[in-house]
């Protein structure tokens, strides 16, 4: 996993939670680098699972929200560091159908050692979208949060209905279903 | 519970430690890129002397090289623009390949690339000329395009026409040689028997030839033979043919429509330009000539047989006193 996320992670919960309670996290996850993150640099998926897992304990926040949480944040910080992404789309379904193809296919060429995850989707329409999320590293919650966050960003009334799929091998499968809801004012 | 202070040394410490591994990486990455610039720069002088190789093979090749895209030449090596004339008025880029009147050509050999085509095309100044054709299709600036490979065989051609002409013609007279008039009159007695139409076959003996040659040298009897052949091209139509059948015989092949007779006047008329004095370092040469006639189907139906009875008629002639011809007959001894 790149160095960027973690730090994204420690930033969000040093000014989310304090300094203190990242710094206990840190401590107490086995870390290869004691818990320094280089943007640039690769570090193993684990870390991050410790390191959600103390912060779990620490906060009594289950992991599946404090996923959620960082996947809504990380999105937002994304826009921030890279507008350029983000502005190419129009919409949510313009930007998640793009992310297979387009948005991963340059974040494999900026990190040649970059590990992203697959998605299917499959558009019905306007109104509907099914995205299938494929991952060895069973990061459903984090991804959620991360479209979540994408729809904060485009303002969009879209609700996410949720299903886990039998397994295949190492990779777990979830089907997130966005549907599209009239806007209030409609 | 740690201090604030440490806290914060803690911190720092993996700022620090994030840096140096920022620091590193880029160290490295660094050395990757410079790596893959030397590589990049390597493979691409390769790419420019394998192209240099190649626009030199081009440029110096002796064949016509072009290259048609859109409809439209789009590259002619300087062995093309020699070929088709290019010059200040007109060029080879941007005109069609029917302006060589080649697209026809370039269309049959698109579908078999290993197939070379003869045919003949158009310089840019109107001249025609013969060319081997050989296309490809390619790639040119990303597009799909048809490589037109043409060599210039005129020459080749010329001398095929020559070579097949000295095979048929006699050397000192330029008529058919014996061989020649031979498949000549095969061809015609085939045409004849499918069609139905007459022909005769003339052989002329020249009467005393040999006097001539005794008193006025082999020369003499040469330009004899030459002016005789000559007169006798001059006396027959398009269609017939005349063949050097031995030193002094010649044979006439006369072919006419289905409704075609023999003239008399027409075997006295070769009589009388066989017989017309020649000039030769102030002499005049003169013999007269006995002609044997056959005529298909009457005498014949095979090439043999009308040529030996033709001959016995000759030989009939000269019996008779010479300077006459004779229609082959049954009591024509053979």
């Amino acid at each position: 996993m790149k160095g960027i996320v973690f730090r994204e992670f420690i930033d969000m919960v040093e000014s989310q939670f304090s300094t203190k309670t990242a710094d206990t996290i840190i401590e107490a996850s086995s870390l290869s680098t004691n818990g320094a993150y280089a943007s640039v640099g690769t570090y193993p998926h684990q870390e991050m699972v410790d390191l959600v897992s103390n912060l779990a304990t620490q906060t009594g926040i289950s992991v599946p929200d404090l996923l959620q949480h960082f996947g809504r944040h990380l999105f937002g910080r994304f826009v921030e560091i890279h507008p350029n992404m983000t502005n190419a789309f129009s919409d949510v379904f313009s930007l998640l159908s793009a992310l297979e193809n387009t948005i991963h296919v340059d974040v494999n060429k900026l990190y040649r050692d970059a590990e992203t995850p697959s998605f299917t989707y499959e558009q019905n329409g306007q109104q509907q979208m099914v995205f299938i999320y494929r991952s060895r590293r069973r990061m459903a919650d984090f991804a959620q949060g991360l479209i979540e966050g994408c729809i904060a960003h485009f303002k969009e009334n879209i609700t996410i209905e949720r299903s886990e799929l039998p397994s295949q091998g190492e990779e777990a499968l979830t089907r997130f279903t966005l549907i599209r809801t009239a806007n209030a004012d409609d | 519970m740690p201090t604030t202070e440490a806290l914060h040394q803690r911190r720092l410490a993996r700022e620090i430690s994030a840096r140096q591994q920022a620091e590193s990486l880029l160290e490295q990455k660094s050395l990757e890129l410079y790596i893959e610039a030397q590589e990049r720069q390597a493979a691409l002088q390769k790419l420019q002397e394998s192209e240099e190789r190649y626009r030199l093979i081009v440029e110096l090749s002796p064949d016509a090289i072009m290259v048609q895209m859109d409809g439209k030449l789009a590259f002619a090596n300087p062995a093309a623009r020699r070929m088709f004339a290019e010059n200040n008025q007109r060029q080879l880029i941007g005109l069609t390949l029917n302006d060589l009147g080649l697209e026809s050509d370039v269309a049959i050999a698109t579908e078999d690339p290993s197939e070379c085509i003869e045919t003949t095309v158009t310089r840019l100044d109107g001249s025609r000329f013969e060319i081997a054709l050989r296309c490809l299709p390619m790639t040119f600036d990303g597009k799909a395009a048809m490589q037109v490979v043409a060599r210039d065989i005129s020459d080749r051609k010329r001398l095929e026409k020559e070579i097949a002409h000295y095979a048929a013609h006699d050397a000192l007279t330029g008529v058919s040689n014996r061989r020649a008039l031979i498949t000549s009159l095969s061809e015609t007695l085939a045409f004849a028997k499918r069609h139905g139409m007459p022909f005769w076959v003339v052989f002329i003996d020249l009467d005393h030839f040999k006097q001539i040659n005794d008193q006025f040298g082999h020369r003499a009897g040469d330009r004899l033979l030459e002016t005789i052949s000559a007169r006798l091209r001059q006396l027959l139509r398009q269609d017939d043919i005349i063949g050097r059948y031995g030193g002094d015989e010649f044979v006439l092949l006369l072919r006419g429509g289905p409704e075609a007779r023999l003239s008399t006047s027409l075997l006295e008329r070769i009589m009388q330009v066989v017989c017309e004095p020649v000039d030769f370092e102030g002499h005049k040469l003169e013999v007269t000539c006995s002609l044997g006639v056959t005529a298909y189907p009457e005498d014949g139906d095979s090439e043999d047989l009308l040529i030996e009875r033709a001959d016995a008629a000759m030989y009939a002639a000269k019996s008779s006193g010479r300077n006459l011809y004779q229609r082959y007959n049954a009591d024509v001894q053979q």
